[in-house]
């Protein structure tokens, strides 16, 4: 039996008069590699979002069992807390702090977890760099570096403080192809080394490196597809996952 | 027309915060600028006027005895085109318990002189007829000595029997002698009171006569004379024997300084607040209008690949901005007059006249006219970068920037963001850094100013003064027991030094001043040269400017019919009657005057000179015959509570400014760092920590501009002023550090842009991650 991370009942998320999310309903397990997937305006990024206590959700109950907090009523000061100590995040633009190097962006966010001794945090974004292969490009600005260091020194951002939940959303959606390989490459050794992961994206070749798929349609869980763990690649996923999301019009 | 239109909609809709507060500092800069300018040009061409509707002349001279006779033989004096004689009754005075200075100068008021009459507050009110045992005063004397209508005023014409009281029934205003600046004071009264004083004047003993008549000498150059004023009044004391009868004597120009000496002060200060107030706009503007462009430059680039030319976008910005640089100017330039009016209804305890406002409309025009100019320059200057903006190049555009290095720890994180922030995007806080340098300078040199003044006014009692000293006793004849008097100072404090000072007429050159005569010339306070002796005198900066001297020149003085020469050995500080004095040892004055009567001033240097008053107080209520005085003089007070005014008005008008530069600043650097503050939130930094971070930047920033401004008028402000000074007659100025000229700008700048900044970035809080992250996405 799995541990449950998340369970959520009846999520709604509004924005105006628009209903993005319309009553999901979902749990998250310890140790998967779950993919959301669905079409542009689906509300996949926004459930990601919610979930990872970036905003505020209009209605629903979400539990966040490591802390045993309701993230609909949780205080702005627990959900800083969960996002500094609990969850790591990989967005699509890379969104490092320009001012600050590749390196001083990994360390940066152990630094606001404040979990770790400084020479703690010094030493785990060492590793992180020798494992994301960043050594040449860890002392340039963000803004002078390649999409795909970039991408990974966000990686390396987001799990130094060993988060609970990795949540990605679309982190290749702007990579050339070499690039996306790398990343989901990372995700899929973070995955089995036991990170937990949350990914939304439209890539099918991404979801593959997932365990579990979740397809969601106009705000709703439509679909859920369980695939064998990731180990390269392997036909019989790749005709499985097409087939059902065909089931989509995909 | 229709596409300008659109744009100008659009630009409102996107930039209404920058432009309102754009709209608002201009308009504080405009009343701040033309209210002074107001008030400054009318308050001198309103008290210019009312001098002469008074009737007094080019030249204004008061003199002992009957008046008549010497005012036809002036009248004889080819350049005198006419003499006005004014009778009057000098006689001193006690109000609540405080002793006049300078004696008073009773007037008897008979209609001939249009004397105006006023409402506490300064309204003008119908002729009222004077009542027997009434007397009507200056307003000014409500600052001076806390007199308000009812109250007792005793008139001191003999020792025997001879103390008028009188009642006070209202104000006049006094456009000759009304301002709280100057000691001698007119007292209207009724025929009848004034010919009860004749009488006990005329008929006291000699030794018991304190009163005396005189009359106001107004005479009036006649307009083909080609003299100076300078050279007028020579004319007349080398024509005439008034210089035998003369107590004291001004010119026109002379009192209308010191009439508006504190209402230009205030003026004087808030224009050059408004040169700051001009910078920090002009600042403030640029900054956001190269934030807008900044932010819009993808907009910009757009409409280019659309077609249209690059000066048609510039043209809709300038049309924007200038026509809101052009609104606040107007706006300020509208309400100029109401304000500019009610400071003048604040200054009626000040100036003593109610000085009615009018907009100098050419004076103002030209202003205008130059601000528009200027502000235009900037505008297109600013705006050149829309020119050249490359379309496809911008849009494809990515963020960029310069590595920088600074520690980033744990301890201190906020800090070291707020740092590396600062080092990254140091362009964007150029501007803050120089509105701190500006206000800084600005507000230490009036700090420095006020910590000169001192609590009590010390620096201006130093600067006005012969010489320091706590408590000043004269004899007025040989009843007086010195040695009683010493004794009884000697019970409040002992006494640590003393020195003789005789204040006499002299003329030098034939220019009339007064010597200031000590037996111990050490006292004086001297800035170049050296002290006097038997053969030479000190001069002021005033009486070498106004004479064309300088040190080792020879001079003629001449007093009491004797004339002698004597050298110049120093020049010396001595603002009373604005510089126009001289300083002589008593051997040199023996030499053309006589030293053994009733004229030496004895000085006390106590060991505790806050005991001063208290001594004064009893020498005044026990003793007759002797005047007591202390360093102070009564319209000190006024200055003192000018300046501290000034200063929190200045204060207020500088934080009104700070705030509306910081919402316009701050929110220009929340929206270029909206990416980095929303990829920190999403790390997990909490949103009072980044206000933290980002209000320090801030305080860095104002700190560093603050500190180098402080030190800018460290070194330069005490030059700057003693030049500004020297128009007043005080030659030296130093402030050295103190806690109103150092301290609390110090202090005050950098924390009010702190809490400002910490205050609007509020703004972090209410917008969601996602959407700045969503925001930032391309």
């Amino acid at each position: 039996m799995k541990e449950v991370i998340f369970q959520g009942t009846d999520l709604v998320k509004t924005f105006g008069e628009t209903k993005v999310l319309q009553g999901v309903s979902l749990e998250l397990y310890k140790g998967d590699f779950t993919v959301i997937m669905g079409s542009s305006g689906s509300g996949k990024s926004t459930l990601l979002y919610m979930l990872g206590g970036m905003d505020r959700l209009s209605g629903g109950q979400l539990l966040y069992y490591n802390r045993k907090i309701d993230m609909t009523h949780a205080s702005e000061k627990q959900l800083t807390s969960l996002r500094a100590e609990e969850f790591g995040f990989v967005f699509q633009r890379t969104h490092l702090v320009s001012s600050l190097t590749l390196e001083e962006n990994i360390r940066m966010a152990g630094l606001i977890a404040g979990s770790m001794s400084e020479r703690e945090i010094a030493e785990k974004t060492e590793t992180l760099i020798r494992q994301m292969h960043l050594e040449k490009a860890k002392d340039r600005l963000p803004a002078q570096v390649s999409g795909g260091e970039a991408q990974r020194a966000a990686v390396a951002r987001a799990v130094i403080t060993k988060p609970a939940m990795l949540f990605a959303d679309e982190p290749t959606g702007a990579l050339n192809k070499a690039n996306t390989e790398e990343v989901l490459n990372l995700l899929t050794v973070l995955h089995t080394e036991g990170q937990t992961i949350l990914l939304v994206t439209h890539d099918r070749e991404a979801a593959l490196r997932g365990n579990r798929i979740l397809y969601l349609e106009d705000g709703a869980i439509v679909g859920e597809l369980k695939l064998s763990p990731y180990q390269g690649k392997d036909i019989k996923r790749e005709q499985e996952l097409a087939s059902w999301l065909e089931g989509f019009r995909w | 027309m229709k596409k300008y239109q659109m744009l100008l909609k659009a630009a409102w809709k996107k930039q209404k915060g920058s432009i309102c507060g754009i709209f608002f500092l201009v308009s504080v800069l405009s009343l701040c600028l033309f209210s002074s300018l107001t008030l400054y040009v009318s308050g001198r061409s309103f008290v210019k006027k009312e001098m002469n509707r008074l009737g007094f002349g080019n030249l204004t001279i008061w003199v002992s005895g009957a008046g008549e006779g010497l005012a036809e033989e002036i009248e004889n004096v080819s350049d005198v085109e006419q003499v006005i004689c004014q009778p009057l009754i000098y006689a001193g005075y006690e109000v609540n318990g405080a002793y006049s200075d300078n004696e008073g100068q009773l007037i008897v008021y008979d209609g001939t002189v249009p004397y105006r009459f006023l409402t506490r507050e300064g309204k003008e009110i119908p002729t009222p007829q004077i009542e027997k045992g009434s007397v009507y005063i200056s307003p000014a004397m409500r600052s001076v000595f806390d007199v308000e209508v009812g109250n007792t005023i005793q008139f001191e014409l003999s020792r025997k029997d001879g103390i008028v009281s009188l009642t006070v029934a209202g104000y006049f205003a006094d456009g000759f002698m009304g301002s709280s600046m100057i000691d001698m004071k007119s007292f209207l009264i009724s025929g009848e009171d004034y010919a009860a004083m004749q009488e006990i004047v005329s008929h006291a003993a000699a030794v018991d006569v304190l009163g005396r008549e005189g009359a106001m000498l107004h005479i009036f150059q006649s307009p083909e004379s080609s003299l100076t004023a300078l050279d007028f009044h020579r004319a007349i004391q080398e024509g005439t024997d008034v210089s035998l009868a003369t107590e004291f004597s001004y010119r026109q120009e002379s009192i209308l300084n010191y009439m508006l000496l504190l209402q230009n002060i205030l003026s004087g200060f808030l224009l050059a607040f408004s040169a700051v107030l001009f910078l920090v706009c002009i600042i403030v503007t640029g900054n956001s209008l190269s934030a807008v462009v900044e932010q819009d430059k993808r907009d910009v680039a757009v409409l280019k690949t659309l077609g249209m030319p690059g000066t048609e976008i510039r043209n809709g910005y300038l049309l924007l901005y200038g026509g809101v640089v052009l609104a606040g100017l107007f706006f300020g330039l509208l309400f100029a007059e109401r304000i500019a009016g009610g400071m003048a209804r604040g200054l009626v305890s000040s100036t003593g006249l109610l000085i009615s406002v009018k907009l100098p409309l050419l004076l103002s025009l030209l202003l205008l006219a130059a601000l528009i100019l200027l502000f235009a320059v900037f505008l297109i200057l600013r705006t050149g970068k829309i020119l050249a903006v490359a379309p496809m190049e911008t849009i494809r555009e990515t963020a960029g920037g310069k590595q920088v290095r600074t520690l980033i720890g744990q301890r201190f994180l906020e800090w070291d963001i707020a740092l590396r922030e600062l080092g990254f995007g140091k362009k964007n806080y150029i501007a803050l850094f120089v509105i701190a340098v500006f206000l800084s300078v600005f507000l230490a040199v009036i700090g420095r100013m006020g910590t000169w003044l001192g609590p009590n006014g010390e620096g201006l009692m130093n600067a006005f003064s012969v010489a320091n000293h706590d408590l000043g006793v004269q004899p007025f004849n040989r009843d007086v027991p010195m040695d009683e008097i010493e004794r009884v100072i000697e019970w409040y404090s002992p006494i640590q030094e003393t020195y003789e000072l005789a204040m006499e007429s002299v003329t030098v050159n034939g220019q009339e001043y007064e010597a200031n005569v000590l037996n111990d010339t050490n006292w004086f306070h001297i800035l170049r040269g050296r002290v006097c002796d038997g053969d030479s005198i000190l001069i002021t900066d005033t009486v070498a400017s106004e004479l064309q001297l300088s040190i080792g020149d020879t001079v003629r003085v001449s007093a009491n019919g004797r004339v002698e020469s004597y050298r110049i050995s120093g020049i010396y500080q001595c603002a009373n009657g604005m510089g126009s004095n001289i300083g002589m040892s008593m051997e040199g004055y023996s030499r053309i005057g006589d030293i053994t009567g009733y004229i030496w001033c004895y000085h006390y240097i106590l060991e505790n000179g806050n005991m001063r008053d208290f001594a004064m107080n009893y020498l005044q209520e026990h003793y007759r015959g002797i005047d007591v005085h202390t360093n102070s003089w009564s319209g000190l007070n006024g200055i003192v509570f000018m300046m501290h005014v000034l200063i929190v008005v200045i204060y207020l008008i500088a934080a009104v400014f700070i705030l509306v530069s910081v919402a316009l600043i701050s929110g220009k650097l929340l929206r270029a760092e909206t990416g980095n503050m929303a990829v920190y939130k999403s790390m997990g930094l909490s949103t009072q920590r980044l206000r933290l971070s980002f209000a320090l930047r801030f305080l860095i920033v104002v700190t560093a501009g603050t500190f180098g401004g402080i030190l800018f008028s460290a070194v330069f402000a005490d030059g700057m002023i003693r030049r500004l000074f020297r128009s007043f007659g005080i030659g030296d100025f130093h402030a050295g550090v103190g806690i109103m000229g150092t301290l609390l700008p110090f202090i005050v700048i950098p924390v009010l842009f702190f809490l400002f900044a910490w205050a609007f970035s509020a703004k972090l809080k209410q917008v969601s991650i996602v959407t700045l992250i969503t925001e930032n996405d391309d």
